[in-house]
């Protein structure tokens, strides 16, 4: 019991760093499910993140309203940015996104509220492990049931075939925007969970890098279903602090890791566990 | 009935299909048949929301649907297949004919995320219906199989039973027997047609395979160059100059 106490007092940074990934993941996932490569999520992470932080520290909004209000936020700012880029697709859709994500980062490096380029400081630690992996354990049970709903089933169909899809009856637009709102709070709610539980926040948390990042553990760890964006984040938050003893080398092993799985696991890591689809 | 009244569709001057009537009544199977480029496949499009026409009318008994999105027209009763097959190549066949019940599905988003068991009773009951659909199709042993794995003639018929499952009132069927053998297409209009006259679903078939279409259709339509040449039972048509000419070129010319 002492050495689990102690592990978790060395790592617990690192522990709380995986959850507020996964869930991450699981943002850019539930846009891939409806076959959306949307890439603004660290926008909408930024949006929640200021929000609830101002909240807090300013109006003295006690922690979960403050969250809350900041997760709906995203949300709103979610379907704002889902209805004009409706009709983009594929490396159209990823541009526009990105464009959003970039325009969150400006304004926040430009106005006053958000402390500029330096950010906010002295955020209370207010997101435990103990909430985060709760949050992660819901938001997993919650869209593994999306995916086997009618509206889940919608979502795979548009992701694969979408005139086939609407010829069916199922309004295309209707579920990406779902999907956009979903995945958006998502991330979010994620961004607030990260802000805190570090003691502050600043624009550069919220660049196009923090994307990348998502993308990559949802695709590693598989898109085929929910338990792999969880998989990816484990092992790309883990690779690097393991490979600490390569000093110089650590970038290079990890990407080559990386490469590897991608390689010879198109799938992702989950088809290891779920070997019902790999063949 | 689904009628055109007059449809052209002009794709940058070219006239895919110009001033068309057709009539499809409630239970009957119409054919529509014209040689290659004859617009035919246009004509699927227009009726189901994938392109609009240029001009003239489409309605559903008396509502005109030229103007709606495919999935708004697909809710009221239009159901189709495509040429090439467009089942979803990840899910297997089962799974591709439950989500054609999209529109009846009744396991409620809020039952599925609570898992309260009703709601599960009723998903457990959609997937029975769709095995059963597929049984009556011969695809039992292929119900699990993803529809990428499946050969061609079986998606064919996955892709019929993915459009039965919509419970239309029309079904449009983009050259069904397109690369079948002469006793899988003789199979496939057996099941076609069983599957029309149980379910009171008109049927509007194009097809190049002329031994298909003369058995299944009661009355056939003739596109040539986007215009309709000629429209009659079965031994009206094949006895039509104009239909013969427009298959086999007119003699002494060229």
């Amino acid at each position: 019991m002492h050495a689990l106490t102690a592990f978790y007092s060395a790592h617990s940074a690192l522990i709380n760093q995986i959850g507020v990934n996964a869930l991450l993941a699981l943002s850019i996932w539930v846009t891939l499910a409806c076959g959306q490569l949307s890439l603004g999520n660290m926008g909408f992470m930024a949006i929640t993140a200021y929000a609830s932080v101002l909240l807090v520290l300013r109006a003295h909004w006690p922690f979960f309203p403050a969250v809350l209000a900041g997760t709906g936020l995203a949300a709103i700012a979610g379907l704002l940015l889902g209805w004009p880029v409706l009709r983009l697709r594929g490396v159209f859709l990823a541009i526009a996104t990105i464009g959003f994500g970039e325009i969150v980062r400006i304004f926040a490096v430009n106005l006053s509220v958000t402390g500029g380029a330096e950010g906010i400081a002295g955020i209370p630690q207010l997101a435990s492990t103990p909430i985060i992996y709760s949050s992660l354990a819901l938001a997993v049970f919650l869209l593994w049931r999306l995916t086997r709903s009618r509206a889940g089933r919608a979502f795979a169909a548009i992701a694969q075939d979408e005139v086939a899809a609407a010829g069916l009856g199922i309004d295309p637009a209707a579920y990406k925007l779902a999907a956009f709102a979903i995945g958006a709070a998502i991330a979010g709610y994620a961004g607030a969970l990260s802000a805190f539980s570090s003691f502050f926040i600043s624009p550069t948390d919220y660049s196009f890098g923090r994307v990348v990042d998502m993308l990559a553990s949802a695709v590693v760890g598989g898109i085929g279903s929910v338990g792999g964006p969880v998989l990816g984040s484990i092992l790309l938050t883990l690779l690097p602090e393991t490979l600490r003893f390569l000093q110089n080398y650590r970038d290079v092993i990890n990407g080559l890791i990386l490469l590897f799985v991608i390689v010879f696991l198109p799938q992702g890591l989950w088809s290891l566990v779920d070997r019902r689809r790999a063949s | 009935m689904i009628a055109l009244a007059g449809v052209t569709k002009d794709y940058g001057g070219v006239h895919a299909v110009k001033d068309l009537s057709l009539e499809l009544p409630d239970q009957t199977v119409l054919g529509l048949i014209g040689p290659n480029g004859a617009g035919k496949t246009t004509v699927l499009n227009l009726m189901t929301g994938l392109a609009t026409p240029t001009s003239g009318t489409i309605a559903l008994d008396e509502r005109r649907i030229d103007h709606l999105k495919p999935h708004a027209i697909a809710a009221l009763g239009i159901a189709r297949t495509y040429q090439t097959s467009r089942l979803f190549p990840q899910m297997s066949a089962l799974e591709n004919v439950v989500v054609g019940m999209h529109l009846h599905a009744d396991d409620s988003l809020l039952g599925q995320l609570t898992g309260w068991p009703p709601t599960l009773a009723r998903a457990q009951r959609l997937r029975t219906q769709a095995r059963e659909l597929l049984g009556e199709l011969g695809l039992s042993e292929r119900a699990d199989a993803l529809a990428r794995n499946l050969a061609p003639g079986e998606q064919r018929r996955v892709e019929i039973a993915r459009a039965i499952a919509m419970q239309p009132r029309a079904l449009l069927l983009d050259e069904p027997a397109a690369g079948l053998n002469p006793v899988e297409t003789d199979r496939l209009r057996a099941e076609i047609l069983k599957l029309a006259r149980e379910r009171n679903i008109s049927v509007l078939l194009i097809e190049h395979d002329m031994s298909f279409v003369m058995a299944a259709c009661e009355r056939i339509a003739v596109l040539n160059f986007g215009e309709k040449i000629a429209e009659g039972t079965p031994d009206q048509v094949r006895a039509d100059p104009r239909v013969i000419e427009a298959y086999l070129g007119v003699e002494g010319v060229a």
